[in-house]
């Protein structure tokens, strides 16, 4: 850590389960090809990672904004406040359906309430979608904004997608689409590949970017049916894989986000993020939640 | 002639020896043949089977270390050596490699 090339080191775990020490390297440091070389193989027994990474700054997206907003930022359910605990995500992106216009975000964070539980509520169509989440104003819904009002899909009930929509309240989500870190993105979508470079923006982390590691996937997904609620699990088949080492691209918070093209000008739409764990990301194909929806992005 | 049979006796030997070595090669290479499928369609014949064994979270089509190699990759919840042991190393020719990945779970709450 005397060296300024790491910005970090981290206790991780290998593919294989055992204890290692990452290091993490800034990728636009001028001698970070000479600071990895410097760098033992070793450190006490056990084996060193290295990760380039971009600089560390301050994270995620979590400001109350002055409407119009912009999307890859903190929201939620108005009402999810349970067990003495609230929860939220990130309002994804925006889209349209005939001549609405609809924030995007994971089913689980509009409408993941589905017991009357510790707060004697279910999300209902019509219910108030704020800026920035509960979690982002001491679960006091008066102190954030409401942006959109729900409109009730039951994805995780119903398909292989986890995926929600609000209508927008008039005047207060920039009607572009515009994404925090980002900025407009196109109306074209593009399904993802192996290796390919991606980014998204999202509550907790912010700006982030990373390659596809896997396609196809089945992957089995840890829900609770409120906020700190009952845990359930659904199976979902063909979600996209996205390399997130120490939850480095994608954290608690995050869910919602929309995976983009890493290109600086109208990236276009590839999934919607909603789960993950501190190796990997997981998002549903974003040709099957607009499909699901009905739906097409808003975008240049 | 001691000598000579001697001399015979191990030539048998040695020719017997290199006969056992080519046929398991040729036994390791029936069991690890060059895929003949898509790794979707692989992935899709066995998802269900990888998933019902214990601590197996998800399963999907990725590669080796190299970025370019395709591979079959499992993720378990937890180290787990049953688990890792009735996992095959290879299916329809592609390598499997296994990754412990902790729960997967819906990313809702910080």
């Amino acid at each position: 850590m005397q060296q300024p090339e790491i910005l970090g080191t981290a206790v991780g775990v290998s593919e294989t389960g055992d204890p290692i020490l990452m290091v993490y390297v800034n990728r636009d440091a001028a001698n970070a090809e000479q600071a990895i070389r410097n760098l033992s193989g070793q450190v006490r027994g056990a084996p060193v990672k290295v990760e380039l990474m971009d600089e560390i700054r301050a994270m995620g997206n979590t400001a109350r904004q002055t409407p119009p907003i912009s999307l890859g930022t903190s929201g939620g359910w108005t009402y999810d406040l349970a067990n003495r605990y609230c929860c939220g995500g990130t309002l994804g992106g925006l889209v349209r359906i005939g001549a609405g216009l609809y924030i995007l975000s994971a089913g689980h964070v509009f409408e993941g309430d589905t017991v009357l539980g510790g707060n004697n509520r279910i999300a209902q169509t019509g219910d108030p979608v704020i800026q920035p989440g509960l979690i982002d104003e001491q679960c006091n819904r008066y102190l954030a904004q409401t942006v959109a009002t729900l409109v009730k899909k039951r994805s995780l009930a119903t398909s292989n997608v986890d995926c929600g929509i609000a209508r927008i309240v008039g005047g207060m989500v920039r009607t572009d689409g515009a994404i925090l870190g980002i900025g407009t993105i196109s109306h074209y979508i593009s399904a993802a590949a192996l290796n390919q470079h991606v980014k998204k923006s999202g509550r907790t982390s912010g700006l982030t970017r990373s390659t596809v590691s896997g396609l196809n996937a089945t992957v089995r997904v840890s829900f609770t049916n409120e906020c700190h609620g009952g845990t359930y699990y659904k199976t979902f088949n063909g979600q996209i894989v996205v390399n997130s080492p120490s939850s480095a691209f994608l954290r608690s918070g995050d869910s919602g986000s929309l995976l983009v093209q890493d290109v600086a000008t109208n990236p276009r739409a590839i999934g919607l993020l909603f789960a993950g764990n501190t190796s990997v990301a997981f998002a549903n194909p974003i040709g099957q939640v607009l499909s699901f929806l009905g739906a097409t992005m808003v975008g240049n | 002639m001691p000598h000579i049979r001697a001399t015979v006796s191990v030539s048998l030997v040695v020719l017997v020896l290199s006969s056992i070595v080519v046929c398991h090669q040729n036994m390791a290479q029936s069991t690890s043949p060059r895929p003949n499928r898509d790794i979707n369609v692989v992935l899709a014949a066995h998802d269900k089977e990888l998933l019902a064994i214990a601590d197996v979270v998800g399963v999907y089509a990725g590669t080796l270390q190299d970025s370019q190699t395709p591979c079959l990759r499992v993720m378990l919840a937890r180290k787990n050596p049953e688990s890792e042991r009735k996992i095959p190393r290879m299916i329809d020719g592609y390598p499997v490699v296994i990754q412990v990945t902790g729960t997967i779970r819906a990313l809702d709450r910080p």
